[in-house]
């Protein structure tokens, strides 16, 4: 059994082991292109940075109170919710003064035989019925 | 409740992220420093432990607060993908804090027997040759966030 699987892990090497040779010409350059930057990058933060952990401590700080922050503002499911507070309150007004509108309407008196609107007369200035 | 639900991703992976990133790799290095093959110590040559320690940590803790940044942005963000490219950069040179450290070439001493060398540096090389591609991807990802952005918040606000 431990020679099977052996064998096994022998053919995943050698898959692997193609696939790399096979792309070993793009990948090369590429990874000394990445080695360069990445040993620049390090060695300025090993002259600058080495020794002192509180400035990694306060990035990694204020990454997370600006993520809270952000989120809170820009959650993303909606329109944010400083600006989006202002689009409520006036969505509000408006349906304030649909109801509003809407009773008032409701409320007038109007003609039993034309619908003409007669507010507290008795008779209708339109077609002359009594009401 | 769609910020909640952010932050709660966010402190699940930055956790996640923790324990691989930080607290796994400290953990293994001091095993690996008070390390005994059948009572004998083995000598841990390399000298620049401490660097490593210090390394590891600090990057850690960025591609921690990255993380968090990252995972609780909304999906397909434009911020979300902006911190997903900064975290793979700064995984870049996490990676390479190990082999810059010397720990992907440790030498052990077995006292009175010899010593045996653990050289990884070729697989770290050619695991950053792939990871180019990675950072390819997250570029492109914040292009199509950018072009897009008007229909994916559309098919945000409509779900």
């Amino acid at each position: 059994m431990l020679l099977q699987t052996m064998g096994f892990l022998q053919v995943i090497a050698d898959i692997i082991g193609a696939i790399l040779t096979f792309l070993m010409p793009i990948i090369a350059p590429i990874g000394a292109w990445m080695v360069d930057w990445i040993t620049i990058t390090i060695g300025f933060l090993q002259q600058n940075l080495g020794g002192d952990l509180t400035l990694f401590i306060v990035i990694c700080v204020i990454l997370i109170i600006s993520g809270i922050l952000v989120n809170i503002i820009w959650p993303g499911d909606r329109p944010g919710t400083i600006f989006s507070k202002g689009i409520e309150k006036f969505e509000d007004l408006d349906g304030k003064f649909e109801k509003t509108e809407g009773n008032i309407i409701n409320s007038i008196r109007r003609c039993k035989d034309c619908g003409n609107p007669i507010g507290d007369a008795e008779v209708c200035s339109l077609c002359g019925a009594r009401n | 409740m769609g910020a909640v639900k952010n932050m709660v991703r966010g402190f699940i992976y930055t956790s996640i992220y923790v324990i691989t990133t930080i607290v796994i790799p400290l953990i293994t290095f001091s095993w690996l420093f008070q390390l005994t093959v059948e009572g004998i110590p083995l000598n841990f040559e390399q000298q620049e432990y401490q660097s490593v320690i210090f390394w590891v940590t600090a990057f850690g803790l960025v591609i921690c607060g990255c993380a968090f940044f990252t995972y609780s942005s909304p999906k397909k963000s434009i911020r979300r993908a902006v911190f997903a490219l900064i975290q793979i950069l700064v995984n870049c040179l996490y990676i390479w804090s190990y082999r810059f450290s010397g720990a992907t070439d440790i030498e052990f001493t077995i006292v009175g027997f010899g010593f045996f060398s653990l050289d990884i540096s070729q697989m770290v090389l050619v695991f950053m040759g792939i990871y180019f591609f990675t950072i390819v991807l997250k570029v492109y990802n914040i292009i199509d966030f950018t072009i897009n952005r008007e229909k994916i918040r559309e098919d945000r606000m409509k779900a």
